[in-house]
C-alpha cells in the first residue's frame, strides 16, 4: 500500500488505528487561489529510493510509481518468486485512474497559441510537438500501471484495466476473483492506483459541488456521517492484493491473510451524479455479495463504509444498510477511511478492502474521525473518532462510483470452520 | 437494442447490465482555452490567476465528459439497465476484453442480458501530438482512401477513426424463449499478456498469440476449425510482423483467410474490437469476407498469410476469430459461431 499515511501496509494501519489525518493544504501544485486548497497528498515519495532491482523506467507518472511501489510489497509479502507461480496463469486486474497530464506545458501552450478568441492550431501543434515529452504522454493511459506491474513480474495472463470511478479497484479485485473462479488464472495481481490531486482534478469536483471548500483547518474538512459533512477531500495512492486460488496458495505454503467471498457488481441506472435517492442500486449490489458469499447479513462483523462525506452519500449509504440488515444495521458497525485519507477515488476500494482484512487479522476497527455533530438521517454506529477492539471475521466493503457504478465485496477470517 | 427487439416492461433489469471498452478523453482544447486565457498576467499563464478566475469558464458537468464510465452510464440509464456495470480502459484491446466479460457475467448468471462493446475517438489535437510524438501516424500527403495500409511493405502509419460499435449479448435460452433473431454465438474468449515492453510489441506477437490459443481451448476447438481471422492489424511495423508470426504459429504457413479493417475505417482504439466482432458476425452470417484494402506489395516479414484483399464470397463461414492488441501489452482474443438451431 502507498496511502497519504504511510509508504508501505504496516505504516499506514498504524496511523489508520491510530486516528491519524492525512488531510493538509496542497503541494503538488500551487492550488492557493482554488476554490479547494487541500487534499491527502503522499508525501516523501522517493521512487527511485524505493524500487528495488533494476530501474530502467522513463516517464513514469505518480500513478504507475504508486502501483508498482504497492505491487512490489504485495508480491514480496505474498512470496512470490520465479517458479512457484505460472506466468501464463498469472494475470493483473486494476481499477487504474489516467495519468496526470503534463499540467505546465499544457498550460503554457494553450495560452500561447490562443491570444485570439480560437486556437491557432499550427501554434499548438508546434508548440506542444517542443515541449511534451512522449514517454511521459503514453503514460497517461490508464492501462499502463497494469502493464509495468504485469512486464515487471511476467505475468502473462489476463491483463484488465477498469475505470468506474470510485468503484473501479473495488470492482477490479471482484472481476480479479471471477477470473480466478473462471479458471483462468491460479494468481490474480488486484487493486488500484490513482492521484487526482492536480489543477483539473480540483476543478471539476469543484464545479461538480463533489469536494468540500470548507479549508482552514484542513484537518477539520472531511467528515463522513457527520451532520456538518459538506463534501470529500481528494487523496492519493495505490492499493495491491495478491488473489490467489486456495488450493494453489496452499499448495505453495503461502500465508493467507483473508479469503475473498462475496462480489456484487450493480448500476444504479438513475443520475450521472446522484446516488438513486432510496439506495436501489446499493441494496442490490450487498444483497448480491451477501449472496454469493453465502452469508447472511447478521454474519456481517463490520462494514467499511463508501463513506465519502457528501450529503448524498452518507444518507444514502445509511438508508441501504438499514434496508438491508433491519436490527443487525445498528449492531455493525460502519466506518469510513476516507475520513483519515481523503478519496482516492480510483484506488479507494481496494485500500478499503485491504483495511477490512487488518481488521479481520489485528481486531481492530480502524475510526471515522471528525465525527462530531449527530445527523438524525445518519444514526448508525459509525466508529465515532477512536478505534475499536472487536473480533472481526466476516467484514464487507462497499464502494459506489459516480455515474452509479456500486460493488461490495466481502472478506472473511481464514481459516474458517463453520 | 432495436435490433435485438429487447421489450423493455417485459425483461429483469435486475438481470440487464453494460460492460464497455472505453479509453482516455482527451481535453478538448477549444472548451478549454477561455479559461485558460482568463488566466493572463504579465502576458503569461498564472496558475493564481487560473485557480481564482478559470473556473467560471467552464460548465459544472465538464469533468463528467472526460469520465471513460460516463458512457456506461448513460447507457444504463436510457435503457435503465441495473445489473453489473464495467468500463474496461485497456486501449486497443478495450472493447474486446468487455464483451468478454460481459459473456463471462452471462456465464456465472450474474445478468441475463449484456450491453457490451465500445466507444470512443481520438480525432483531438492533444491525441494527434501523442501519436505524432510516438511515430504512429501517417505525415505524408497522398490519397486519404489509398494511405492506410497494414502488412505492406510501404505502409506509411495509421489514420484515426472514431465511433461505437455495440453487440447485445444474451443467455441462449432466454434468447429463444423469447425467439429473439440471433445473429450468432459467441464460444470462446482469451486474454493474455505480451510482457514485453510497454512501448513495443513482443516480436514474436506473444501475447496474441497466447490470447488466440486461450480463446481456441475456452470455446473447445482446433486451430483447423476457423474460417476467417479479423485481425488487428494496425499498420505499424512492430505490431504486423508480430501478429503474423502469432498467425503463422497459430494457423501454420498460408492457413486460415485473414482480413483487417483499419483500412477501411481508421484506427478507432477503444471500439476498434467491437467494430471487428460485430464485421465478423455479419461476414459468418453473408458467406462473404470483406477485403483487406489497400494491400499492394506484402512486407516480406508478414509473408506467409493468406490474406484476402479482394471482396470474397465463400461457401460457408462457421467460426471467426477476432484478434485484438495494443499499446502496454494486453491483448485478446474472441470467437463466435454461426447460429444454427
Amino acid at each position: 500500500m502507498v496511502s497519504p499515511l504511510g509508504i508501505g501496509l504496516e505504516a499506514s494501519w498504524k496511523a489508520l488505528c491510530a486516528g491519524t489525518n492525512a488531510i493538509d493544504w496542497i503541494t503538488i501544485f500551487d492550488a492557493s487561489s482554488f476554490p479547494t486548497r487541500i487534499a491527502a497528498e503522499v508525501r516523501d515519495f522517493d521512487f527511485d529510493k524505493l524500487l528495488e532491482g533494476e530501474n530502467s523506467y522513463v516517464g513514469l507518472g505518480r500513478n504507475s510509481q504508486f502501483a508498482l511501489i504497492a505491487s512490489q510489497e504485495a508480491v514480496k509479502d505474498a512470496g512470490l518468486v520465479d517458479g512457484n507461480y505460472d506466468p501464463e496463469k498469472t494475470g493483473v486486474y486494476l481499477g487504474a485512474g489516467e495519468g496526470t497530464m503534463d499540467f505546465k506545458s499544457f498550460f503554457n501552450v494553450l495560452f500561447d497559441s490562443s491570444p485570439d478568441n480560437h486556437v491557432d492550431m499550427q501554434k499548438f501543434f508546434d508548440g506542444f510537438v517542443h515541449s511534451l515529452d512522449k514517454m511521459k504522454e503514453l503514460q497517461q493511459e490508464p492501462n499502463i500501471p497494469a502493464a509495468h506491474i504485469a512486464i515487471r513480474y511476467n505475468a502473462r495472463g489476463i491483463n484488465c484495466n477498469t475505470l468506474t470511478a470510485c468503484a473501479a479497484s473495488s470492482q477490479a479485485t471482484g472481476e480479479a476473483m471471477e477470473i480466478i473462479r473462471h479458471g483462468d488464472a491460479d494468481v490474480m495481481i488486484a487493486g488500484g492506483t490513482h492521484s487526482m490531486i492536480h489543477p483539473f482534478g480540483i476543478m471539476g469536483f469543484n464545479l461538480l459541488t463533489a469536494i468540500t471548500t470548507r479549508n482552514d483547518p484542513p484537518d477539520k474538512a472531511m467528515r463522513p456521517f457527520d451532520l456538518k459533512r459538506d463534501g470529500f477531500v481528494l487523496g492519493e495512492g495505490s492499493s495491491i492484493l495478491i488473489l490467489e486460488e486456495l488450493e494453489h496458495a496452499k499448495a505453495r505454503g503461502a500465508r493467507i491473510y483473508a479469503e475473498l467471498i462475496g462480489y456484487g457488481s450493480t448500476a444504479d441506472a438513475y443520475r450521472a451524479t446522484d446516488s438513486h435517492p432510496e439506495g436501489r442500486g446499493a441494496i442490490a449490489t450487498v444483497r448480491r455479495a451477501l449472496a454469493d458469499a453465502q452469508v447472511a447479513p447478521e454474519e456481517i462483523d463490520y462494514i467499511n463504509a463508501h463513506g465519502t462525506s457528501t450529503v448524498i452519500n452518507d444518507k444514502v449509504e445509511t438508508l441501504a444498510v438499514k434496508e438491508i440488515f433491519g436490527d443487525h444495521a445498528w449492531k455493525v458497525p460502519m466506518s469510513s477511511i476516507k475520513s483519515m485519507l481523503g478519496h482516492l477515488i480510483a484506488a479507494a476500494g481496494a485500500t478499503e478492502l485491504i483495511v477490512c482484512i487488518k481488521a479481520i487479522n489485528d481486531g481492530i476497527i480502524p475510526p471515522t474521525i471528525n465525527y462530531e455533530y449527530e445527523d438524525p438521517e445518519c444514526d448508525l454506529d459509525y466508529v465515532p473518532n477512536v478505534a475499536r477492539k472487536k473480533q472481526v471475521n466476516v467484514v464487507m466493503s462497499n464502494s459506489f462510483g459516480f455515474g452509479g457504478q456500486n460493488v461490495a465485496l466481502i472478506v472473511r477470517r481464514y481459516p474458517w470452520q463453520t | 437494442v432495436d435490433d435485438s427487439k429487447l421489450e423493455m416492461d417485459k425483461i429483469d433489469h435486475t438481470q440487464f447490465g453494460t460492460s464497455l471498452g472505453t479509453g482516455l478523453i482527451n481535453s478538448e482544447v477549444e472548451e478549454l482555452r477561455s479559461s485558460i486565457r482568463a488566466a493572463a498576467s504579465n502576458g503569461g499563464f498564472d496558475i493564481k490567476k487560473y485557480g481564482s478566475e478559470g473556473i467560471s469558464h467552464l460548465y459544472p458537468l465538464w469533468l463528467l465528459k472526460y469520465l471513460p464510465n460516463m458512457p456506461a452510464c448513460h447507457i444504463s440509464i436510457f435503457f435503465d439497465a441495473q445489473g453489473p456495470s464495467n468500463s474496461i480502459t485497456t486501449g486497443d484491446t478495450a472493447s474486446i476484453q468487455a464483451i468478454g466479460e460481459g459473456f463471462r457475467v452471462i456465464l456465472r448468471k450474474d445478468a441475463d442480458i449484456m450491453i457490451t462493446g465500445g466507444a470512443g475517438s481520438k480525432i483531438n489535437p492533444l491525441a494527434y501530438v501523442q501519436y505524432y510524438l510516438l511515430g504512429k501516424l501517417v505525415t505524408e500527403d497522398g490519397d486519404s482512401k489509398t494511405v492506410y495500409k497494414v502488412f505492406d511493405r510501404d505502409r506509411k502509419g495509421v489514420i484515426v477513426g472514431e465511433g461505437s460499435g455495440i453487440l447485445v449479448l444474451e443467455e441462449l435460452e432466454s434468447a429463444k424463449a423469447r425467439g429473439a433473431r440471433i445473429h450468432a454465438e459467441l464460444v470462446g474468449f482469451g486474454g493474455a499478456f505480451d510482457a514485453y515492453s510497454v512501448v513495443g510489441v513482443h516480436p514474436e506477437g506473444r501475447g496474441i498469440r497466447d490470447a488466440m490459443g486461450h480463446a481456441l481451448e475456452d470455446a473447445s476447438l482446433s486451430p483447423g476449425d476457423i474460417d476467417l481471422v479479423i485481425a488487428h492489424g494496425l499498420g505499424t511495423k512492430d505490431s504486423d510482423v508480430a501478429e503474423c508470426k502469432a498467425l503463422k504459429t497459430v494457423f501454420g504457413e498460408n492457413g486460415v483467410p485473414v482480413t483487417a479493417l483499419k483500412p477501411m475505417l481508421g484506427y478507432a482504439t477503444s471500439p476498434c474490437g467491437a467494430f471487428e466482432a460485430i464485421t465478423g458476425i455479419l461476414a459468418m452470417n453473408h458467406n462473404r469476407i470483406p477485403p483487406l484494402i489497400n494491400l499492394d506489395e506484402v512486407d516480406s516479414d508478414c509473408s506467409g498469410v493468406n490474406f484476402v484483399t479482394k471482396p470474397t464470397e465463400v461457401a460457408d463461414i462457421r467460426h471467426v476469430l477476432i484478434n485484438a492488441f495494443g499499446f502496454g501489452g494486453q491483448a485478446a482474443s474472441m470467437i463466435f459461431r454461426k447460429y444454427e438451431e
